[in-house]
């Protein structure tokens, strides 16, 4: 879970070109101005990183880093 | 009453792969995996050597049951996105007129809700038709446009569009497709279209699925039905991920709406919901009795239903 937050923390900053240190995972996605575009790219680095199928509206759904790590953690611990 | 009296189409030869298109759209290589992967968009269809013209007489040509009606034909509506300035007396619809031989229509253009505006034309079709009186009066509505400049060839992160055209005839009475209800709502302050930016452009993707879900609700409404009784929605082709949201949204079942030709012809501006209408037919997704959802929305920004049954 620690693992998958930090890496998502580091995604996220990748594209918005920040610190991993600036990106609170308890903040909306959308406040950092990561736009539809962006967060259709993060679905496919999701899925080739954890090796799963997810509907492209996650990020609409799981609005920052904290729900998306917690869904993608239940989601991989599924068997 | 309105009804379809038949509904035609014309699929332009040149298949095109959206992927060579990327230095043609200004495409970067995450909007192009964007599209493909998340959109649903492969392909669209061109007609490089077509004019407007050649289009909408395409579809027109399509039109089984034209031949022998022309003098019923009261009213010719092009349907467009894009308004185009042309030099007087140059008239892409007055031509057509003319080549049909419709010499007792009236010839006009609607644009006033962009991508919507196939919609409007059946609606206005059929309110001439009725205030007129005449039980065998027909209109003619004609859709499709050429993909001329940058911002004819993509909706940015939203669509990429093609050259399908469509040909209604629309009659008061006695067609195969009856038209139960339609709902529009213009949302003004989106009427940058095209320009929109910034917050105003997020608050345009947020409120999308919602605006489009109002429209579809009051045409349920209307037509004295839920939005579960509909068999099938009939989609403007934008890109697939955009009716995944609304379907969540509305609790929809995602198989119920006709998302086959996304990949086939992309986004064909006022024409989709019409060329999904044949291709639903004629896959056998649509029997007598059912009723159907087309559904447009209009940069500018227009969100428009109308329901029919089969």
């Amino acid at each position: 879970m620690d693992d998958l937050h930090k890496w998502l923390t580091h995604l996220v900053a990748s594209y918005l070109e920040k610190d991993p240190d600036e990106i609170s995972g308890s903040v909306s996605l959308a406040t950092y101005g990561l736009d539809s575009v962006y967060a259709f790219v993060m679905c496919g680095d999701i899925e080739d990183h954890l090796d799963v199928r997810l509907e492209p509206t996650v990020a609409w759904d799981y609005e920052t880093i904290d729900a998306l790590a917690d869904h993608l953690s239940s989601l991989v611990e599924q068997p | 009453m309105t009804v379809l009296k038949e509904v035609a189409v014309h699929l332009p030869s040149q298949r095109v792969a959206v992927r060579s298109l990327q230095e043609e759209l200004h495409l970067t290589d995450v909007q192009l995996k964007v599209y493909e992967r998340f959109y649903g968009l492969s392909h669209i269809l061109r007609e490089p050597e077509g004019t407007v013209y050649d289009l909408l007489m395409a579809a027109a040509g399509e039109l089984g049951t034209l031949h022998g009606l022309e003098r019923r034909i009261r009213y010719v509506i092009q349907a467009r996105t894009l308004p185009v300035a042309t030099p007087y007396p140059t008239s892409a619809v007055q031509e057509v007129t003319r080549s049909l031989g419709l010499h007792r229509a009236q010839a006009f253009v609607v644009f006033h809700h962009a991508c919507a505006s196939g919609l409007l034309a059946v609606d206005i079709a059929g309110r001439l038709l009725e205030r007129d009186g005449d039980p065998d009066a027909l209109a003619l509505v004609l859709t499709g446009e050429k993909t001329f400049t940058i911002a004819a060839k993509m909706v940015p992160d939203v669509a990429v569009n093609g050259e399908g055209a469509a040909a209604i005839l629309v009659a008061p009475a006695g067609g195969r497709d009856q038209v139960l209800s339609y709902a529009t709502r213009t949302h003004g302050r989106f009427s940058e279209g095209l320009t929109l930016s910034g917050e105003k452009l997020a608050e345009f993707g947020e409120m999308y699925p919602k605006a489009l879900a109002e429209v579809m609700g009051e045409a349920a409404d209307r037509a004295g039905l839920a939005l579960t009784d509909i068999d099938l929605i009939l989609p403007h082709n934008v890109n697939r991920v955009s009716w995944v949201r609304l379907c969540k949204l509305i609790g929809f079942p995602l198989d119920r709406v006709f998302l086959d030709n996304i990949p086939v012809t992309g986004h064909c501006f006022c024409a989709d919901p019409f060329l999904n209408l044949r291709s639903a037919c004629s896959r056998g997704r649509l029997k007598p009795g059912d009723t159907y959802l087309m559904a447009a929305v209009g940069l500018g920004a227009t969100f428009s239903a109308m329901i029919l049954k089969h």
